[in-house]
């Protein structure tokens, strides 16, 4: 308090308020161009096809139109390739919450022969790209007569070290009383991880849970290789190839082009906005300390 | 091992051998919990990766027999018509990618930092790119530069008088649009990395620097760069090896083109392997890709090398 001088003080002030101010508006200016294309996602999505093609162009659709919507949803079949989605994200996020969970309690709490080993281990498997295993997985999982099957997207990628390393730093805050008064009663680990790990560990569970469904919601080279036919595809993998397809053939179908990828996105910024601290917590865990 | 005692009356002996059996006992439970995530990860990340490398030193094809070609697949690797463009092409959109997302990540940061209301909205609207799908995203903005009068980047720049661009198809322009593209989706993650270092950094040392009549940039030059080195080491890290092996984007916006100019590595090995059935190949070049990424981690680790995790 005293370290300032007056004149230096109301400087400061006056400066501060200059730099706030540019602060604002650049971090407004940054927004805005974050969330001007989604904007114009939506226009585009609700407008009629002759509006679409308006030069110059208009971010307003008049009239707004659901054509787009219910030709995406019925004519190019997006109700099934939604429905193909929201079964694989849920199933991936119900086995990685599981399997994690478990993984993260034993290598938190148990002390075990090879632990440290295997954790290193699984540490390192963290350098391996994506792009290496694209072969040897596809034949994998030829080889297992998963293609073209739901199952062949949902095992694969439903175990994330990450998110192992997430459970494991969350559940060893747990204080180990409370196990010791389980075990004291009798209960074995099992008991203790479903009776007292699972519901302490709550937060932990809910940023594995969202970064798994929104990763297997996002996922598109993998499904793209697996899922060969037509009935069995994500959404990703329809909306990455029907656009091809229909820009070659119509030249500018980005009414419902755009109408598709609202309904990709719509749902993730939906769990997004409604558990986004979960998130927040997560990413900072994950990226800091992984 | 942290078991405690049983406290049940009973005969002193009866207690001492439960208490010695408990200890001694063979506790199967860990094993089992670990079990599924190994086996897993086992079946379907170690082994694929040692059977790619197995796989690089044969002439392994979609269709018929595959032989052992020892090192030919390796050697072929440089003679192969588009190898040198998909690499350079990596190569340009890593450089261009990584230092401007780094950049600009940690500006729009470094002004979430400053003492302002309602930041919770921004980094809401800075994440909502993040979180959207890859190829949703993309197509947006295939749309959003779309060649001719209709697309609506080439209706802003006439505003300010210059002339439309055929922006995926013009040769010189179509991976800076991509690299425009990645960095309006992959910031938001970047930011909210720096933001958590940026709020790490005690800020006794930034009334410290004041009372010594550092500005804005020396207090940035000397507190904040030299502490958010772990932080900036991290995303270095995850921006380059996310860069290497950029597919989606490519795949959805140009296909490659034009003229392979945006021909990258993982494009180009989803391109041999399931367009031209050149498994053996195709792994070979997958394992160069692993080994530049592995290299490049162990060359940034060694630059960062004071850095302490």
């Amino acid at each position: 308090m005293s370290r300032m001088s007056l004149p230096f003080y109301r400087r400061r002030q006056f400066g501060d308020a200059v730099g706030k101010l540019a602060v604002y508006a650049l971090l407004i200016v940054g927004a805005l161009l974050a969330f001007f294309p989604f904007v114009w996602m939506v226009s585009t999505a609700l407008k009629t096809p002759p509006q679409v093609l308006d030069v110059p162009i208009r971010w307003l659709p008049d009239p707004i139109t659901g054509e787009n919507f219910a030709a995406a949803w019925w004519r190019f079949d997006f109700a099934r390739y939604f429905l193909n989605t929201l079964f694989i994200s849920s199933a991936v996020t119900i086995l990685s919450v599981t399997i994690c969970s478990m993984a993260g309690y034993a290598f938190a709490k148990k002390h075990f022969w090879g632990r440290e080993m295997i954790f290193n281990m699984l540490l390192a498997t963290l350098t391996i790209p994506g792009a290496v295993l694209m072969i040897p997985l596809f034949l994998t999982i030829l080889k297992l007569g998963w293609i073209n099957k739901f199952i062949g997207i949902i095992v694969p990628f439903c175990v994330s070290v990450t998110n192992i390393f997430l459970m494991r730093q969350y559940i060893s805050t747990i204080p180990t009383e409370l196990e010791e008064a389980a075990r004291i009663d009798g209960a074995s680990d099992f008991t203790i991880w479903w009776r007292i790990i699972l519901p302490l560990s709550k937060p932990a569970m809910a940023t594995v849970a969202i970064f798994s469904f929104v990763g297997a919601w996002d996922g598109f080279l993998w499904p793209l290789i697996v899922l060969k036919d037509k009935a069995m595809w994500t959404l990703n993998v329809a909306l990455g190839l029907l656009q091809i397809e229909y820009i070659a053939a119509e030249g500018s179908p980005w009414g419902v082009m755009m109408a598709g990828s609202v309904l990709v996105v719509l749902p993730l910024i939906g769990v997004f906005l409604t558990l986004q601290r979960y998130f927040m917590k997560g990413l900072i865990i994950g990226a800091v300390k992984g | 091992m942290t078991m405690s005692p049983t406290m049940k009356p009973g005969p002193l002996l009866r207690r001492v051998a439960l208490a010695v059996y408990r200890e001694v006992r063979f506790n199967y439970w860990p094993y089992l919990f670990v079990l599924p995530a190994l086996a897993i990860l086992g079946a379907f990340l170690l082994y694929p990766a040692l059977y790619a490398f197995r796989m690089s030193f044969y002439d392994w094809q979609a269709l018929g027999e595959s032989e052992f070609v020892g090192l030919e697949n390796y050697q072929r690797f440089l003679e192969m018509p588009n190898v040198r463009l998909a690499v350079s092409n990596t190569l340009y959109y890593t450089a261009l990618n990584v230092p401007s997302t780094l950049f600009v990540s940690l500006f729009v940061a470094l002004l979430l930092n400053a003492e302002i209301r309602a930041r919770a909205w921004f980094r809401v609207l800075f994440y909502l790119p993040v979180i959207s799908s890859d190829v949703a995203v993309a197509l947006l903005w295939k749309w959003i530069y779309w060649a001719g009068a209709r697309g609506l980047l080439n209706n802003l720049i006439g505003v300010f008088g210059l002339p439309p661009q055929d922006w995926l198809g013009d040769p010189k322009l179509a991976m800076p649009a991509i690299v425009l593209l990645t960095i309006w989706k992959g910031m938001g993650s970047n930011v909210l990395i720096f933001l958590a270092g940026l709020q790490s950094i005690p800020p006794e040392l930034y009334e410290a620097a004041m009372i010594d009549g550092a500005g804005v940039w020396a207090r940035f030059r000397h507190v904040t760069w030299p502490l958010l080195r772990p932080v900036t080491l991290i995303v270095l890290l995850l921006l380059t090896i996310g860069s290497l092996q950029v597919f989606t984007p490519v795949f959805v916006m140009t296909g490659g083109g034009p003229a392979n100019h945006t021909l990258t590595i993982a494009f180009y090995i989803y391109n041999l392997a399931f367009g031209s059935g050149l498994y053996g190949f195709a792994s070979a070049v997958s394992y160069l890709l692993f080994a530049a990424i592995l290299g490049i981690t162990v060359i940034q680790r060694r630059y960062f090398s004071d850095v302490v995790y």
